[in-house]
């Protein structure tokens, strides 16, 4: 008991001396970021470009000669603004400082860092540029990234301070306010996504926005926000819908976008069905493009297409909600009884060559399928003589017919999303999850292993069905070409990115990297490349996604730098009482 | 009988290239349980590294036409620089994530896979290559069938060096470290063996196998190009497991196996199903074989 007693006192003397030591040492960062902040303001306002570069002869406006700013150099401005801001309420601020702030500042400074270094090396390689024309201007900018990051990296010795938790109740105006801006920003963020035209701005927004969210996040700021999202969900929900309801207006008549998102909806409701194999059930599943091919195949064939060997019709509403999932989940059910109970590696091989039979099978069966050239020609769809393609008009504004595909994909998104989480938290979710997390010990509480496993492939396959079904119509053609390996893998970053398991982060993932490819579409050469290299740097350093499930996250990834140093300080406290 | 040597004669040329691959699969399966998807891409590089070792002879010594010399440089220089690639994706890849779940290390690796056929793809060609004929290109006849001489250096090449695998894993005392690792790292940690080094070495011999394989396969089809290893690999694999996976003389075994099965197939069913029948043996090997036909011992 004494000896206790005694080791608690010199811990405590020891944590003194330490903590003095470890201010001296804090404060050259806190200094340091305001400055590094400004140094990269400075590098926004400096030229980047010391001759303006042309592309076929014609002059690039998105990297801008003259003083100002333009282009990428906007995004960089943010967030060096940002670090000015946040370093300097740092440096002013008295309450002792947290490695939780080191780490938003680092997350500043690493965006600081990739704007500037991600413009270079896009000018370089893609435009020819050599490195005598890049202006003093992203050096600086990165100059200034690299000390703000470093000022971050300086503050992670300090204590980690609370643990982030959602924000209590203040009063319910507070909560709705707060909903309210967050969805608006939310909303303008993606509108301002869409409007950013040119691919090299682009990618400086994107980066910019991953790190500002980045930064809130290490702050606790969306844990927190979860509190009034949770206490007022209806609410959020149903202004979420308002906004999404109002995306076709406004974009002024310009069809383009409508299409890639209705294109993002169809991938959303993909991604959110291989998450029920992958995320929920534990199964890698490597061959799901071929549900969704079938999906598109019975709709073609089944769609009044002009150019095709099969006449058969079916109402477009039966299809969809039944013939064509119902028909995916079926070959789900084949494919998955005679495998699932192998182990999880060699299914994934098992799906692989499942994905691939099935893709030369729509090759060679020329007699039904057309073979390589696919059926073409497929109409919208007619819902009550009404051809959806037609579109319509509300008020003296018209919705085009990819507006109303859009509508469409929002109404499955909704009820995919009803269906998974009813699912999650009914007796066949708790099953999945206990499978995915020890499948002897699932089997010894009385789960039936396979049937459960059956069930998640069979999910998996409906909606998969669903969304080929709309996609048929939507691009008004299929293929074999595709539908290949590269799809189920497209599919499967999609819910890797965004988070295994957690269906918000999955639509997240196939947002994003829908929309990626069409803005960078000067880069499309490199996307699969991209999409392999996320995968592996995914899988190392943040694999439980950019939206994690808490539950998931704690089983992907053992040690967390943050959570363990949360886990000493409970000891901590528990030994000095 | 005529088509049934010559087929024969062609499914087990496949063979070979299958087992050069499959051996690398089982090894490294045999050693950390893991399926590595990138294999197959290790067998891509090694074509392609053979086609620019080729080149460099030919502009730098003249090289031209077969030549034994130019043989013997390429298929050294694959093996040599393949291991490269395998070593980087072990340490880099896998190895950090070697207590991470199992989903982890499964998707790294085909993510890896992609990054270096996109990465072939991408900075060299998408293009067909034709690949030179280093070896004379004469034939013989068996019984009416014409066997070309490169086949039989390919299956002899396999052939010799499963032998050269065996012997070493057998006798050597790296034969037995990688054994005793096979068996249970931990222990053979705790007897003083370098585990980490004893799998970095199976990634180097598998990559090294690969790259031969990759070479000769590119001889014996003509051209190569960045997705030949996508199939390739998929069928070694599926080779692999049919031997029984972390077998040696399994995966050879399985690997001709599989090469007559698809020729066979391909030949009766007609060459635009040869693939879904290697896919459909695949997945009835491992639904009713899953320990394959000589168990699944590790390299006993």
């Amino acid at each position: 008991m004494s000896a206790s007693a005694s080791t608690t006192v010199a811990r405590g003397a020891d944590r003194g001396e330490a903590l003095a030591r470890l201010w001296a040492r804090v404060r050259l960062p806190l200094v340091a970021a305001p400055i590094g902040g400004l140094v990269a303001v400075a590098g926004c306002y400096l030229y980047w470009t010391l001759a303006t570069i042309r592309v076929e002869g014609v002059p690039l406006t998105g990297f801008l000669v003259d003083f100002g700013f333009g282009g990428v150099r906007r995004w960089a401005l943010l967030l060096a603004v940002a670090a000015v801001a946040y370093g300097g309420w740092l440096l002013l601020g008295r309450r002792p400082r947290t490695a939780r702030q080191g780490q938003a500042l680092a997350r500043l400074g690493v965006g600081l860092v990739v704007v500037p270094a991600l413009w270079m090396l896009t000018l370089i390689t893609f435009l020819n540029a050599d490195f005598a024309r890049i202006g003093p201007g992203p050096w600086v900018t990165l100059a200034g990234g690299v000390l703000v990051w470093l000022a971050g990296r300086g503050l992670l010795d300090a204590p980690p301070g609370a643990a982030p938790g959602e924000w209590p109740r203040r009063s319910v105006l507070v909560d709705g306010l707060l909903v309210v801006v967050v969805e608006l920003i939310a909303f303008a963020v993606f509108l301002m996504g869409i409007a950013v035209d040119d691919p090299g701005e682009f990618l400086g927004f994107f980066v910019a926005m991953t790190a500002l969210g980045a930064a809130l996040a290490s702050l606790g700021v969306f844990k927190g926000l979860a509190g009034p999202f949770l206490r007022m969900e209806g609410f959020a929900i149903g202004l979420l819908a308002v906004l999404l309801l109002l995306f076709p207006f406004t974009q002024s008549g310009n069809t383009f976008w409508i299409q890639v998102t209705a294109q993002a909806g169809l991938f959303v409701v993909a991604a959110l069905g291989l998450n029920i194999v992958v995320g929920s059930a534990g199964l890698l599943d490597l061959g799901y493009v071929a549900f969704f091919a079938i999906g598109a195949y019975v709709a073609a064939l089944t769609g009044n297409a002009l150019l095709t060997n099969v006449n058969v019709h079916i109402p477009f509403v039966l299809v969809l909600l039944v013939v064509a999932p119902v028909v995916a989940a079926i070959f789900g059910v084949l494919l998955g009884a005679p495998t699932l109970r192998l182990r999880g590696d060699y299914l994934a091989i098992v799906t692989l060559g499942f994905g691939e039979i099935v893709r030369i099978t729509l090759n060679n069966a020329d007699a039904v399928t057309r073979g390589p050239n696919g059926i073409s020609s497929i109409p919208d769809p007619v819902v009550g003589g009404w051809s959806i393609g037609e579109g319509f008009t509300v008020g003296g504004l018209a919705i085009p017919g990819n507006g109303v595909y859009y509508y469409l994909e929002l109404l499955l998104i909704a009820i995919t999303l009803a269906v998974m989480y009813r699912l999650n938290d009914s007796r066949i979710g708790r099953a999945w999850i206990a499978v995915r997390e020890d499948e002897v010990a699932a089997a010894a509480m009385g789960i039936n292993t396979t049937v459960i496993k059956l069930l998640a492939f069979a999910a998996g396959a409906f909606f998969a069905g669903m969304a080929g079904a709309v996609n048929a119509h939507l691009i008004t053609q299929v293929s074999p070409d595709s539908y290949t390996f590269s799809i189920s893998v497209l599919i499967l970053a999609m819910v890797v990115l965004g988070g295994l398991g957690n269906p918000p982060g999955v639509v997240l993932g196939a947002i994003i990297l829908t929309f990626l490819p069409e803005k960078l579409r000067e880069f499309s050469d490199i996307r699969f490349l991209v999409f392999g290299f996320a995968l592996v740097l995914m899988m190392r350093f943040r694999p439980e996604g950019l939206l994690p499930s808490a539950r998931r996250r704690r089983e992907l990834r053992a040690t967390d730098e943050l959570a363990a140093a949360e886990s000493q300080q409970l000891f901590d406290v528990r030994s000095g009482t | 009988m005529d088509e049934l040597i010559q087929q024969l004669a062609n499914g087990v040329t496949k063979g070979s290239y299958y087992a050069l691959i499959a051996l690398g699969y089982t090894m490294v399966y045999g050693i950390i349980q893991l399926i590595n998807f990138a294999h197959g891409e290790v067998f891509m590089l090694g074509a392609f590294i053979g086609l620019w070792t080729f080149n460099l002879g030919v502009t730098a010594f003249g090289w031209g036409g077969t030549s034994l010399v130019a043989l013997v440089v390429v298929l050294l220089v694959a093996a040599l620089l393949t291991p490269l690639v395998g070593v980087s994706l072990e340490r880099f890849a896998y190895r950090p994530l070697r207590h991470a779940p199992r989903l982890a290390p499964l998707i790294t690796a085909l993510g890896a896979s992609f990054l270096l056929q996109q990465a072939v793809a991408v900075f060299y060609t998408r293009g067909q290559l034709q690949f030179p004929d280093l070896f004379p290109s004469t034939s013989f006849q068996i019984g009416g069938a014409s066997i070309q001489l490169l086949w039989v250096f390919m299956v002899a090449v396999a052939l010799v060096l499963t032998f050269a695998l065996t012997v070493f894993i057998r006798t050597t005392r790296l034969g037995k470290a990688m054994r005793a690792t096979a068996e249970d790292p931990d222990t053979a940690r705790l007897m003083g063996i370098n585990v980490d080094m004893i799998i970095a070495l199976t990634f180097v011999i598998g990559s090294a196998l690969a790259g031969v394989g990759g070479v000769l396969a590119g001889m014996y089809l003509g051209q190569i190009n960045f997705f030949m290893g996508f199939l390739a690999g998929l069928k070694a694999f599926t080779a692999a497991v049919l031997g029984g996976i972390g077998n040696i003389a399994g995966a050879v075994l399985g690997a001709f196996l599989l090469g007559i099965l698809e020729t066979f197939g391909a030949a009766y069913l007609g060459g635009e199903w040869q693939d879904v029948f290697a896919f459909c043996v695949l997945i009835l090997v491992l639904v009713f074989l899953p320990t394959g036909l000589l168990g699944e011992r590790v390299s006993r």
